[in-house]
Order: structure tokens, then sequence, then C-alpha cells
């Protein structure tokens, strides 16, 4: 099956995504990052400006940190340590099944996440990584081409199975998946895959008004977007209630999962403004902070 | 309080309840949908799996309303009325009496299948009916009458057509009269539709039938024996094959078949074997079994016992030649009472006993005046042509008042019927011997008809050969015992002397005798022979219905409206309402 969103006319948020990167970033704060040198405050010891402790010298350690005061007073050499800076690492994984993209809202909002979550890694000098996840399987997406606006999606087969077990997460990186979590097994194969010892992850999920609270009255022959699979059903007001609970509990149930794993979930509407979808609905949960 | 309807043809409007639901499955299209979330539809319909077209009706607001909405204007339309419960009714089912009848009921069968759905129909037109069960020939007077309709139906189930094709016009009238004011009259019939009279109810319960019986038979005598020709008729349209066979006491002939076609008659014939006195032609049964069994009987009629003239007799010679014409008589014996005699006789004195007297002019009268004869109406003359006849009145005589002249030349008698103490005379007032009389065909064929109406007089045993439901006429002592009918096809029939002469064949071919005490009077076969009963190519199933006016009249005078009917019809306007409020919302 030709994957649906190989249009360029979706590229398109992007501009919306780097407009709300300017008010909002991926929760970086509060976090005790490894890595490279970078800008953030390490776990570690490191060379940046902000004092974290005291220790008897040892032989090897560089004497520019030699705290030569203390010296004077006690005779003895000390070392004056200091917080590491490091850039964080993160991992962004994007649900390229169909379904993410089936309504043209819906689709926009996917890349404007995925816009957001690159913008906000590039603007806080992060190490990002990132792997299209499609059919269980996952490729990893060349940042270079994104940036030259070539995606290079994988091509979808028609098997729906959303799993996030072949991902090569980075130690200590920031784990961030992107999906509709349209899937029934999504509380065996993404929830415990995504979580991050004891760390947070992020999961945002795009969705849109069709598939929450759809409009369906007598008979509707249904195309399943990624199975191709056909189905005939009669909808009345009753039906489309149960629907309604059922799509509801399938989300309540994902929340559950969430909180369980240490993950962060934040449903984004697709109808709403970007910006202010993030501002409603992702910030209050801590899905995404503002700058300083 | 008994519910009736009006306007039962409001019923029809429930037919808009299908379209109805029609038009609900039409408006909801299949639409197509590309969707994301099959699993979870998937999941539900597992849950619903049962009853599920049931749920797709239940919820649908505005469907229900609209099926709502007809049912209360079909309410409306059949015009609901509530019997009173003092009501009372009368209704009278009249029965066709023509043995067609019986191939469709009576015959066997539990009655006429569609009577007691129609009857319980007509039961509900008041709170209390009471039932009169006539047939249209009348003969067995009221078969029921009283309020319990299974006594009727019980009755009718028994009942057995039994006569041959008449006008049913008479028991109509009289069930008319019988229920009116208000009533109404059932006819049970096998009629065609155009022959059922109006302005009554009428149940057709005939259908066409491939019918196929002896019509008609005819026995002579040849070179001293005695053949049978019978006619066998098709009456279908298509060709038929029956078989059949002869019984008679000693056995039965080898069946033999036989092919008729279409409308076509065939004759079969055989010689009735000396020893037999009676036998029986048997068809193969067909759904109309009166006409497939034809007993016969081999005839003996009354002999009568007959005084000649003497050999020396003037008139002997003129009334040889009518003598060896006549059959089953014989000369009286000498001491014996003869039944009746020929004899001259002096017109101015009065001839005993039964007889035919003949005037003698003597010297020969004058040649008669060239007046014209003229005949009476009266049996004996009936279709004869008097004008060959040449004879002159004798001289005039006084005649009494008790005497009928049946013919007369000018203003001269010249033959008279006269019933002189109980005996019958044939009075001849002209002389035969100067007349043409006797080679008159008018004149032999009056003298014939006056012995055979002698021969009927007489009391004594025949044996014969009659129709089915013919009227026996048998002579009987007016002052003997009961006259007993004794049938092979029913029960003893006895009545008494003075109503022989109402007494019929039995309806159902078979032999049958009469006996007046130990007297054996009368030994026959009677078959079926009406055509026109047999045929049932016209046969139609219908029901017709008194008219309008008549039945609202009725309704009107057993029943009230429902008072409801205003509340009914706001109902209906507030459902209308609701319904498309609820439509424009689900849309």
């Amino acid at each position: 099956m030709t994957s649906p969103f190989a249009d360029d006319r979706l590229v398109a948020p992007r501009g919306r995504a780097v407009e709300a990167a300017d008010h909002f970033r991926l929760p970086f704060r509060n976090r005790n990052w490894r890595g490279t040198a970078g800008n953030w405050s390490g776990a570690g010891v490191g060379s940046s400006i902000d004092f974290q402790d005291h220790r008897p010298y040892i032989a090897g350690d560089d004497p520019r940190y030699i705290n030569w005061q203390a010296y004077a007073r006690t005779g003895a050499y000390t070392m004056k340590l200091y917080r590491e800076e490091v850039s964080p690492r993160v991992d962004l994984v994007l649900d390229v099944s169909p379904s993410m993209f089936h309504r043209p809202a819906k689709a926009a909002r996917t890349w404007e996440l995925f816009h957001f979550c690159l913008e906000s890694t590039r603007r806080s000098q992060a190490a990002p990584r990132a792997w299209y996840l499609s059919e269980g399987e996952c490729r990893e997406a060349r940042l270079e081409a994104i940036e030259q606006g070539r995606f290079e999606l994988p091509e979808f087969k028609g098997d729906e199975r959303l799993s996030l077990r072949g991902v090569p997460w980075r130690q200590q990186a920031l784990r961030v998946f992107i999906s509709d979590l349209l899937d029934p097994r999504c509380g065996e194969e993404v929830f415990p895959c995504l979580s991050n010892e004891n760390k947070t992850s992020l999961l945002l999920a795009p969705y849109c008004r069709e598939e929450e609270a759809p409009d369906w009255s007598g008979n509707v022959e249904m195309l399943d977007c990624e199975t191709g699979e056909k189905r005939i059903q009669y909808f009345h007001s009753d039906l489309l209630r149960r629907y309604r609970n059922d799509y509801r509990r399938h989300f309540e149930m994902a929340d559950e999962q969430a909180r369980r794993h240490r993950i962060l979930l934040a449903r984004v509407p697709a109808e709403e403004d970007f910006l202010e979808a993030l501002r409603t609905r992702a910030l209050p949960l801590g899905a995404v902070e503002p700058w300083d | 309080m008994g519910l009736t309807f009006g306007n039962p043809a409001g019923l029809w409007a429930l037919g808009a309840i299908p379209v109805i639901l029609l038009i609900h499955f039409l408006q909801r299209e299949t639409r197509r949908e590309s969707v994301s979330t099959l699993f979870l539809i998937e999941r539900l319909h597992r849950e619903t799996q049962k009853g599920r077209r049931l749920e797709r009706l239940r919820h649908s607001a505005s469907l229900w309303l609209q099926i709502l909405a007809v049912i209360l204007l079909t309410w409306l339309l059949v015009e609901p009325r509530w019997l009173r419960p003092d009501s009372v009714q009368r209704i009278a089912v009249v029965l066709d009496d023509s043995v067609s009848m019986r191939a469709f009921a009576g015959d066997g069968e539990a009655g006429v299948p569609e009577l007691p759905s129609v009857l319980r129909r007509l039961q509900r037109g008041a709170a209390e009916t009471e039932w009169i069960l006539l047939e249209s020939s009348g003969r067995r007077g009221t078969l029921y009458s009283g309020s319990d309709r299974r006594e009727l139906l019980e009755r009718a189930g028994n009942w057995r057509p039994q006569t041959g094709s008449h006008n049913a016009a008479p028991a109509l009238r009289r069930a008319i009269a019988s229920v009116h004011p208000g009533g109404s009259v059932l006819f049970v019939t096998d009629r065609r539709r155009g022959d059922a009279p109006e302005g009554i109810e009428v149940l057709g319960v005939g259908e066409p039938i491939a019918n196929a019986g002896f019509t008609g038979l005819r026995l002579e005598e040849r070179e001293g024996r005695l053949v049978w020709r019978a006619l066998v008729r098709n009456y279908s349209e298509q060709t038929e094959t029956r078989t059949w066979w002869a019984e008679f006491d000693e056995g039965t002939t080898k069946p033999e078949e036989i092919r008729l076609e279409p409308r076509g008659t065939l004759a079969l014939s055989g010689v009735l074997p000396e020893s037999a006195d009676r036998a029986a032609l048997v068809l193969e049964s067909d759904r109309f079994g009166l006409d497939d069994r034809l007993p016969l009987v081999r005839p003996a009629p009354k002999t009568l016992i007959l005084a000649a003239p003497d050999a020396d007799s003037p008139l002997r010679a003129e009334l040889t030649a009518f003598l060896d014409s006549l059959e089953h008589w014989r000369e009286a014996g000498p001491q014996e009472n003869a039944d009746f005699r020929f004899a001259t006789f002096n017109p101015a004195e009065d001839p005993a006993g039964s007889g035919v007297f003949f005037a003698l002019a003597d010297p020969a009268p004058p040649e008669h005046t060239g007046a014209p004869v003229t005949a009476e109406r009266h049996p004996l003359t009936e279709n004869l042509a008097w004008h060959g006849l040449d004879a002159a009145p004798v001289e005039t005589f006084p005649l009494r008042p008790e005497d009928t002249t049946l013919l007369w030349r000018g203003d001269q008698p010249l033959l008279v019927l006269r019933e002189n103490r109980g005996q019958k005379q044939l009075l001849v007032y002209f002389d035969l011997r100067t007349s043409n009389a006797d080679r008159l065909p008018a004149f032999v064929i009056l003298l014939h008809r006056f012995l055979d109406e002698l021969r009927g007089a007489k009391i004594a045993y025949a044996r014969r050969n009659v129709h089915t439901g013919q009227r026996l006429q048998l002579a009987v002592d007016p002052f003997g015992e009961a006259v007993t009918l004794r049938s092979e096809t029913g029960p003893e029939q006895p009545v008494t002397a003075s109503r022989a002469s109402l007494l019929r064949a039995p309806g159902d071919p078979g032999f049958f005798s009469l006996h007046q005490g130990d007297n054996l009077l009368l030994e026959a076969a009677a078959h079926f022979a009406d055509s026109r009963e047999a045929d049932f190519r016209d046969a139609e199933t219908f029901r017709l219905e008194p008219g309008r006016d008549r039945q609202r009249e009725h309704l009107e005078r057993n029943s009230h409206r429902d008072f409801l009917a205003p509340l009914w019809m706001l109902l209906l306007g507030g459902v209308l309402l609701l319904s498309w409020r609820c439509s424009d919302r689900e849309t």
C-alpha cells in the first residue's frame, strides 16, 4: 500500500511547528542528563560554572580545579567540583501507519508534532535521533533529509501492528513517541517499551473529531484505512453512543497504562490551533514546557 | 362490549407500514467511510450480535412515530364501533338445495368449509344473534332456529342437497321476510356469480370440476329381450377416461374403459338378462357421484282388465285396431270385474262403471252442419289436432254440471268426460261407425291417454324407472293403512295414505319400493338425469355482499361510534408533528 501521506502539501505544518517551538519546548528541565558536552546540566561532574561538591584531590585530577583557598586554610588539597553540562539525547519515534494521516487535519497535526519535537530538540541543542515506526518495524529517519524536505517514508504494506519492541532506544535519552494509539494491543506493545526505567517518557497522541465523535447514521460501509478490510454496519444513536463510550474507555485505559509506566501522555486534538492545543493539552501535563 | 368496524377497508392503510419501513431503509443508503477505528466497531458488533436487526428499528424514533401514526390513522379509517349490549340481529342462512352442491358440501363432507368463518364474521354484527337455517327448495322447512351457531353449523354439516334445478327466489324471499327488519340473509350456493340474487350476502362455493356421468336411460323390447341404452356424458372441456361396469344380482360384468371426448356423449347398451329384474350401471366415481350410478329395473306396468265389446257388437270392428295397439291389458273373465269397458250407451241414460261409452245414431244422423270442431283445454286434448274429424253429433241431450266437455262441434258436444260415483267415463256423442275417428290419430291418442289415467288410478303392483326426486303419483287406498317408502339409500319413510301423492323418489340413485300395509305397490329404480346440475364448467367461488347502505344501516342500529375518535385525531396530529421533528433532528 502506498503511503497516503507522501504529499508535499502535508509538509506545510512545519511553519506552525516552528512557531510553536518559539513558545514551548520538550520537557528537558527537571531531569538529570548524561551525554556529550552541551548546554544542559548533566548528572555527572563537569566544567560548568555550577558548583556541585568538594572532595579530596586524587592524583590525576585537573589542578585547575584545586580549591586553593581551602588548601590555605587546611593545608590539604581539595578539589572543587562543578556540574557537568551535556547535550540531552532525544529519541523520537513517529508512528507512520496510515491512521495517523487518514484525515487531513490529523495528518497536519502529526507533522506539526513531529516538526515541533525536532525543532525543539534543535533549539535545545539536544542530540536527536528519529525513527519511523511502521508495521512493528522501525527505520531511522535521516535528519538531514528531513531538513531538506525529504522524508523517505517506508512503504506501508497493510499490517496494522503497532509495536515499539524494535526501537533501538539510547541510554538516558528522552523517549518521545508520536502515535494515535489506535491499536487494540497498544497496552502490551507500546507502553512497556516506551517506559524508561525511572525516567519520564513522552507520548504525543494526535486525534481528530471524526474518530472521537463520528456522525455515522444508518448503513455505513466502513473501509479500514490500514488493512483495507470492509465492513457494513448499521448505526443508530444508541450504537453510536456506545462507540463513543468505547473510544473514551480505550484512551482512559491508555492513560492508566501511561501513568503506570511514567509516561506523559498528551492527546492533541487536530482541529484546534496547534499552539493553543499544546497550551491546553500538553502544557498542563508537563509534556511541553515554556522557555525560560 | 364487542368491537366492530364500520369500514374494514380502512385496514388497507396498514399497508403503509411496510412502505414506511422500506422508505426508512432506502433513506439510509449505504455510505462509504474510511475509518481508523474499525477494531472498536468490531468489538461492539460482537457484543450486539444477538437481535441486531431489532435494534435497528427500536431506536429510530421517527420510524416508530410514523408507524404509530399509521396505526392511529388506520384506527380512524376503519371507523371502530362498539356493539350495544342489547343489540339483537336475526340471520337466515339459506343453503342451495340443488344437488350440484354435493360436489362442494353436504356429501359426506363437513359442510361448507368457508361457512364457519363467514358466520363468525356475521355474528360480530350484534351482541346477540338468532340464527335460522333454511334450504332453497323449502322441502324440509326450517332446518334450525336458535341462537347456537355451532348447532347451526352441525345441522348444516349433516344436511344433504336433494333437489334438481329450481328457483331459489321464493325461499330467499321467505328468509328476508323472516329476518326483517334489520336482519341479514346469507345464501350459500354453487351457482354462477351472474345468477346470484341481489341485496343479500351470497357465498359462492363452487368451482369448475371435470365431471362425467350417466345422463339418460332408455329401455326397449327387441325380439323378446329387454335392451337398455344409457348415455354417458363428459361435461368438461378435456378428454376424460372412465371405467364402467354393470352390476346384477348374480354378479358383475368385467370393467371396461371408455374415452369421453370434451363435452361429448357416449351411448352404452346391453341386454338385461332374462333372470334379472334389475341391474345397476356403474361409472368410476368422481367428485360428483350422483350420476356415477344408474340403477334400472325391468318395467312392469299395471295390467288393465278390460271388458271389450262382444264379437257381435257394432263397435267391435272399429275398435279392433285400437285394441291391438293397446299394451298390458287382458280380457275380463266371466265373473271378473273389469277395470273399464268399451260399450254403447243411450245418451238419454246414465251408463255405469268406468269406460268409454259410444252413442249410436240409429237411424244415421244427418250430415253435420259444417261447424268447426273445437277442443277445450284439457290434459287429454293437449296438443291434439282435430280439424280432420268427420263426425256428426247425435241428438241433443242434457249435460250434467260435473261433466267436462272436451270436444265441440259448433255448440254441440262430441266428447264429454264424466265422473260418475267415482267412476271415470268418456262419453262419445257421435257414431263411431259413421265417422273417421278410429283412423284419426288425435282420437286414438286421447283414448290411450284416458286409459293411462285409468291405469294410473288403479291400485295395483307396478315396476318402473324414475328420476331421483321425482314425484311418484301412486294410486293408493285413501282409506287404507300408511304408505311406506323403503329405499336402499335412506331410512324407511312412512306417510299417511292421504299424503301418499306427495311422495317423491329418493334423492340418491338406487332401488326403492312402496308398500301400503302388506301390499307391495311399486318397485322402482331412481336414477339421476339432471344434466344442468351435473355441469360444473361455470361453477365459481365468490362472495357478494349486500349494498354498503344496508350494511351501514345494520351497523348503526347495533353499535355506537368510538367516542374517543376526536382524541385519536388529536393524537395523530401530535404524533405526526413529533415524527417530523424527530426525523428532522435525525437528518
